[in-house]
């Protein structure tokens, strides 16, 4: 009995050693094939940079991002201060390091809660069909109908400025596309042989939607959550810019260049800077993502 | 060959009586309001008696749309019925395994071998520590080896993806499997590698077949039994050589004359006008009386009766001509 | 003979094409000859990836941007198809040379009624394009009430009326030569029987030459006067259909024929052992030669030339030792 056991344990182990080194040679591929692609190996570079930059932000920025010195208010770049300092007297570069931290988490988190919500709804929604599909479509659609941005300032005029209420409220619309993706997927993946042969085997509804569709239908998810990572760093700052994004204490790069804007003839710098950090950053991840469709799916032209 | 003199009535393997099945499509609210389109139902199996006895195959031949498809896999239990019931072993219930048309699509590409066959192992209630021996096992018996064990489908050929699904099936240790046009979508030298394979299996663990095929060689090839489909029913069901040699309904006869064979110039063919009816609307009475050129008045008026030719035990025909 | 007064309206000398692929290049047809003449049909029969198919096209200069003929020789009614400009080419499909496809599905517009893209085909063809022509040219291939159908789409008609619509496109221009690329493969066996009846019609009454490419040997049998199999991009053997059938000389031809259910009882299928050959590898001697029941030792390394003998050609150094009498020679073969 205890023999047969750790034997079992022991194939087992064996098993998910298997699974993980198939696992790391499939990501190895894709590692190595897309760092054949140029551009996407500039994007990933420059991403990483700024995500670096943002985790190690304590250590790295040369001031506290708030550290107020009103004797050097407007100090042009160069200097004692890199970048310029602020209308305050605050280090841009500091606020810049510290701001990417916002940028990149409002990408990160809003993407992931939209891939696995409208992931979710998308598998279920395309594997049974019915009245439960009919509803969840009819509201993508209206959903769809609404302006992005004019959405998003409406649900952040009702919940209040904050950083989880800016994801909410971009969540609450971005999952729409996931969802229609993973549902489509799943549509052309359902009828083919391979899922009426786990079905003749015995497998059931979540088994076969987990472990035969979804790997298939995976890949688009990944691809578009990057590229849409993009989208939702310019959401955050045109919010935070309107002043109803990020409370105004925690710097972020869209109220840095709100900030900024009102002293644009005489310091450039004060919006200059994150303009070109936001738009380095949204440029990269585009085409890390790009290149990941290359990679994993080159037979998804265009979205 | 055994079956043929045991005259003993025996409980069939696997029975169908009066099955149909029919599928509805929907149109959604705005084609029907804007395009007036109705509901629509696809009568795909339209009332089928037929049986397979261990050990046999049973070759389902007919064209495209005829419902032969469908048939197998309400018998597999991949479609519920809409009407009448399938036996398995004797008890009502489906059963058996499938093995699938196109060996492309019939794996699933993210799984290596050693997964799909994994999922049927466990299925099969094999303990872990086993499962590697055995799809080893497997492999071995449909002809390819141990290495193959960690490959995905795709550094397959066609021909060795069908051994991979037929190892599939077998994991499972069936009594009954239905093989959906096993061989269409390979070569010809890979086919008869395949064929080869299905009969060795057959002669090895007596499992029964449900033969699907369009190629009438393939088909008179393996069968004990075979029964012609039409637009969702039987037309003629009999044992191999009688119903080849002595076809009674003018549908196989036309069936049969429009094979192209190895060698033999075309004579005395019989040419069949026209193309299939929609099984949307399918004609009344006999289903090919749209086609048939001795169609007398009560053809189109009552559903032929099935008919045991004399002298012929086992070749049945459901045709007015013979009453 | 007969045959030496007809013209010749297609000859292909030395054909050689290669795709380019991720894989590297890929040489699907390696140093193909043929020859076709006035009122016969050819069969070009082999299995996916044996170059059947890569020929037909090069010969109608249909080949993807991915294919280069890259030597080699094509003559179709006496003109050299390689010299022709686009525009030429245009012409010469539409008028010397007609092709009907596999999936006439994708041939056809979807979206456009039967009737505009008879008309629209015509006239890029330059041939007048009356509705009486269009009704005359849908009778002749055997469509019923061809006015009504003129008004359908596509999808309304079935796959054997949707090939006859595609037969009908082709004969409109009275071409001296058919090209036939799997016409019957997607279609039912009834279906089948009548649309080969009908090319064959189209032969006999016109004299129209045609090249059936298939990989079913019984559908050729039946239907041409010459056949020519293929492996790997080479024909093996080449002759008389009823000959080459009743008395096989290559190792592979006698393998594929082994491989085709008899319709008799007992007799056993002979599959031909391994997979078929990789094009994308070289070989200096026999392609066949890793799957050969008949093999020797110098079969790998020795290029094998393909060897007139009478009326046939093959393609293997064996020829002459070979004992045929094992696989198939002596069986009945009918046709009396």
């Amino acid at each position: 009995m205890i023999r047969g056991l750790s034997a079992g344990a022991s194939a087992r182990r064996k098993l998910l050693l298997l699974r993980l080194s198939l696992w790391a040679e499939s990501a190895a591929t894709t590692a190595r094939r897309l760092s054949r692609n140029k551009a996407a190996v500039l994007g990933g570079i420059v991403v990483l940079i700024i995500a670096l930059a943002a985790v190690f932000a304590d250590d790295i920025a040369p001031y506290e991002p708030d550290d107020m010195n009103l004797a050097d208010r407007f100090s042009p770049p160069g200097g004692k201060y890199l970048l310029g300092a602020d209308h305050l007297g605050r280090d841009v570069l500091s606020r810049l390091i510290h701001g990417a931290r916002v940028s990149i988490l409002v990408g990160i988190i809003t993407v992931t809660i939209s891939i696995i919500i409208g992931g979710t709804l998308g598998v279920l929604a395309g594997y049974y069909g019915g009245t439960f599909d009919a509803v969840l479509s009819r509201l993508t659609e209206v959903l769809l109908a609404f302006p992005y941005l004019i959405f998003a300032i409406g649900a952040m005029a009702m919940l209040g400025p904050g950083f989880w209420n800016l994801v909410w409220a971009l969540c609450f619309k971005a999952w729409v596309e996931f969802f229609r993706l993973a549902r489509a997927g799943v549509l052309s993946e359902k009828t083919k042989e391979y899922v009426e042969a786990a079905r003749v085997l015995g497998r059931s509804d979540f088994e076969i939607m987990c472990f035969e569709i979804l790997p298939n239908v995976v890949n688009p998810l990944v691809v578009v959550g990057t590229l849409r990572m993009g989208t939702m760093m310019v959401m955050e700052a045109s919010l935070s810019f309107l002043g109803i994004g990020i409370p105004p204490r925690i710097p972020t790069w869209g109220s840095m260049i709100q900030d900024g804007y009102r002293f644009i003839l005489n310091a450039w710098w004060l919006s200059a800077f994150p303009g070109i950090a936001l738009v380095a950053l949204v440029l990269s991840v585009n085409l890390l993502g790009e290149g990941l469709r290359e990679v994993l799916d080159p037979d998804l032209q265009s979205f | 060959m055994s079956l043929k003199s045991n005259g003993q009535p025996r409980v069939p393997l696997v029975q169908t009586v009066g099955l149909k099945r029919y599928f509805h499509s929907k149109p959604g609210i705005l084609a029907r309001a804007l395009a007036g389109e109705k509901e629509r139902t696809v009568k795909a199996v339209d009332g089928v008696d037929l049986f397979v006895h261990e050990g046999e195959t049973l070759g389902l031949v007919g064209e495209s749309g005829c419902g032969k498809s469908t048939l197998g896999r309400v018998i597999v239990g991949l479609y519920p019925p809409t009407a009448g019931e399938v036996f398995y072993e004797g008890r009502p219930g489906t059963g058996g395994q499938m093995i699938f048309q196109n060996p492309y699509a019939s794996l699933n590409p993210r799984h290596t071998v050693r997964q799909i066959l994994g999922v049927a192992l466990e299925k099969r209630g094999v303990p872990l520590e086993n499962r590697e021996e055995e799809s080893i096992r497997l492999l071995e018996r449909v002809g390819l080896a141990a290495h193959h064990l960690d490959q995905y489908p795709r550094q397959f050929s066609g021909g060795q993806r069908q051994r991979i699904g037929i190892a599939r099936a077998l994991a499972m240790r069936p009594r009954f499997i239905v093989a959906d046009e096993p061989v269409s979508a390979l070569d010809v030298s890979v086919q008869a590698q395949i064929l080869n394979l299905l009969e060795g299996l057959q002669e090895e663990t007596g499992v029964s077949f449900l033969l699907i095929s369009h190629d009438l060689g393939v088909v008179h090839h393996m069968s004990h039994r075979v029964a012609v489909m039409y637009l969702g029913r039987i037309a003629e069901t009999g044992p191999t050589e009688s119903l080849f040699e002595n076809p009674a309904h003018p549908y196989t006869r036309a069936l049969l004359s429009a094979i192209p064979r190895l060698g033999k110039t075309r004579s005395g063919r019989i040419r069949l006008e026209g193309s299939v009816p929609s099984a949307v609307d399918p004609p009344p009475g006999c289903r090919f009386q749209t086609r048939c050129r001795h169609r007398k008045d009560i053809c189109a008026a009552v559903d032929p009766p099935a008919v045991e030719l004399r002298g012929d035990p086992g070749h049945v025909v459901w045709c007015h001509l013979h009453t | 003979m007969v045959r030496a007064h007809k013209e010749e309206v297609l000859s292909v000398e030395g054909l050689e094409v290669v795709y380019k692929t991720e894989r590297g290049p890929v040489r699907a047809v390696r140093g193909v000859d043929l020859s076709v003449r006035e009122g016969e049909i050819l069969g070009l029969v082999g299995e996916s990836g044996c170059g059947k198919s890569a020929t037909l096209l090069s010969i109608m200069g249909l080949l993807p941007p991915t294919g280069r003929i890259v030597a080699g020789k094509i003559r179709v009614g006496g003109v050299d198809v390689m010299a022709l400009s686009k525009k030429e080419l245009r012409s010469l499909r539409g008028n010397t040379v007609a092709m009907v496809f596999q999936d006439p599905m994708s041939s056809l517009n979807p979206a456009h009624k039967i009737g505009a893209q008879m008309r629209e085909a015509l006239e890029v063809h330059g041939q007048p394009y009356s509705k009486d022509i269009l009704v005359r040219l849908l009778q002749e291939v055997g469509i019923p009430s061809p006015e009504t159908v003129l008004g359908y789409y596509p999808h309304q008609l079935s796959g054997g009326m949707q090939q006859r619509v595609m037969i009908a496109i082709a004969l409109s221009c009275r071409p001296r030569l058919i090209l036939a690329d799997e016409p019957t493969t997607a279609l039912d066996v009834t279906i089948e029987a009548q649309i080969l009846d009908l090319l064959r019609q189209i032969n006999r009454e016109r004299g129209t030459a045609i090249v059936l490419v298939t990989h079913n040997l019984a559908v050729a049998s039946q239907f041409c006067d010459r056949i020519a199999v293929m492996y790997a991009g080479q024909i093996v053997e080449e002759g008389n259909v009823n000959e080459v059938l009743s008395n096989p000389l290559h190792p592979y031809t006698q393998g594929l024929i082994g491989c085709i259910p008899r319709f008799q009882k007992g007799v056993p299928l002979t599959p031909i052992p391994g997979q078929v050959a990789d094009l994308s590898e070289d070989f200096v001697g026999c392609a066949f030669y890793p799957r050969c029941r008949k093999r020797d030792a110098s079969c790998a390394t020795s290029p094998q030339e393909l060897v007139h003998t009478g009326t046939r050609r093959v393609r293997c150094h064996r020829y002459g030792y070979v004992e045929y009498t094992e696989t198939v020679a002596g069986q009945d073969w009918g046709n009396e």
